[in-house]
């Protein structure tokens, strides 16, 4: 019996350990500015983080391109045929 | 940051206070201390400038940027480390993890991330000495310095300030691929600098380092003898200043404004010493010297190390001398 009662309480409890995206109740409890504010700051780091991307693929094609036009004529290393020397 | 919120949303409406609601691609920026990033970025550009090899412009620019996230990744886990002291100090409550507005777990990862990138990042670009270097001083800011440091020893600036002076020494060795004496002599400046520049901000800011319990000079010496301090290391600093001339990689500009701005700090650190106050120590004035100290200190750096990259650039300005 009292087994039974403890498993209807659990089942009305929110189980807070597990985290279910759809179960969020987030938006529920906060006032009309807050979502506001909060979906502003979620676009602000999305934009960031995108920015943050673009660049890091234009930093690699440049240290790439650098890398290759630094190593100087392949003919006059020491070892033909080796990996660029380094410095 | 998540759970933190999230206990807080389970409060109901309104319990949401507006600093939990999420951080600003700014607060990510804060995190990283740009002020300092900066002048470590400064100093590296001129060690790498004065390098008598020259580097491919992409792949300095690049090997500078690495120094500055390098920086920056110190920063950030130095923001994580101290989150507990930072939040009782007025100059450092604001920050992004004690405010709450970046939880101290992403901190620490962020600066984390960052490190390991940057090291990955100069090693590529220039050579890994120089990222061997950059990983030390990370490893010495973050760890010798905010972990070790910083609450136990007075000394924690003096000792802690050489984390600081590595980047002219990294700067050279991307673009030479060793360490000579110039670099280290740059090095030395730098650390040398450290002292006078933080006893300065420390004797306006030791109720907050008291607050906190951070062994700062002024805190455990008292005010008389961190003023003495201060003379003292403005002395060794003016004089290891000169030292580029001695050794010869410097030339008659750089003479001249080692003179003219150490003769400037030294007046700053006299007024500082006789500023009007009581037996302990304590300034009756604001502490005015002692801020316009820190504010000079500032400026000193900057205008030294321009000096020496304008000479270098001028080639000493040779064509000046009999």
């Amino acid at each position: 019996m009292a087994h039974a009662v403890s498993e209807r309480q659990n089942q009305a409890m929110p189980q807070v350990g597990e985290h279910d995206p759809q179960a969020v109740e987030i938006v529920a409890h906060l006032t009309r500015g807050q979502s506001e504010d909060l979906a502003r700051k979620r676009r602000m780091r999305n934009r960031a983080l995108g920015l943050v991307l673009v660049g890091l693929v234009a930093l690699f094609f440049a240290l790439s391109v650098s890398r290759l036009a630094d190593v100087g004529d392949p003919q006059k290393w020491s070892r033909p045929g080796a990996i660029a020397p380094s410095r | 940051m998540r759970t933190e919120t999230m206990a807080t949303m389970h409060g109901g409406a309104g319990a949401l206070t507006p600093d939990l609601a999420g951080s600003e691609p700014r607060d990510w920026l804060i995190l990283l201390k740009p002020r300092v990033v900066l002048l470590v970025a400064y100093t590296g550009v001129v060690g790498l400038v004065i390098a008598p090899e020259p580097m491919h412009p992409v792949l300095g620019a690049i090997a500078l940027l690495a120094i500055a996230l390098g920086a920056g990744a110190s920063g950030a886990l130095n923001m994580w480390y101290d989150r507990d002291i930072d939040a009782v100090m007025r100059r450092t409550a604001g920050r992004p993890v004690p405010a709450g507005r970046i939880a101290p777990a992403d901190a620490a990862a962020f600066g984390l991330a960052l490190a390991v990138f940057s090291v990955v990042l100069i090693g590529l670009a220039a050579n890994w000495l120089a990222a061997a270097i950059l990983a030390f001083s990370i490893f010495f800011y973050v760890v010798v310095y905010t972990m070790g440091l910083k609450r136990r020893t007075a000394q924690n600036i003096v000792i802690g300030g050489a984390a600081g002076a590595f980047p002219p020494v990294i700067g050279w060795a991307a673009a030479t691929g060793s360490v000579d004496l110039a670099p280290l002599v740059l090095f030395l400046i730098v650390f040398l600098w450290t002292p006078p520049h933080f006893w300065s901000l420390a004797l306006f800011a030791h109720a907050d380092y008291a607050r906190a319990g951070v062994p700062m000079l002024p805190v455990v010496a008292g005010a008389r003898a961190t003023r003495r301090h201060i003379v003292l290391y403005t002395v060794l600093l003016v004089l290891s200043s000169l030292a580029p001339v001695g050794f010869g990689f410097a030339g008659l500009l750089y003479s001249v404004a080692a003179v003219v701005l150490g003769a400037i700090f030294l007046r700053h650190a006299w007024a500082v010493l006789h500023d009007a106050q009581d037996e302990t120590g304590r300034s009756l004035s604001g502490d005015g010297p002692a801020r316009a100290a820190f504010r000079f200190s500032i400026t000193y750096l900057f205008a030294l190390f321009g000096a020496l990259a304008l000479d270098h650039a001028l080639g000493g300005m040779a064509w000046l001398m009999p």
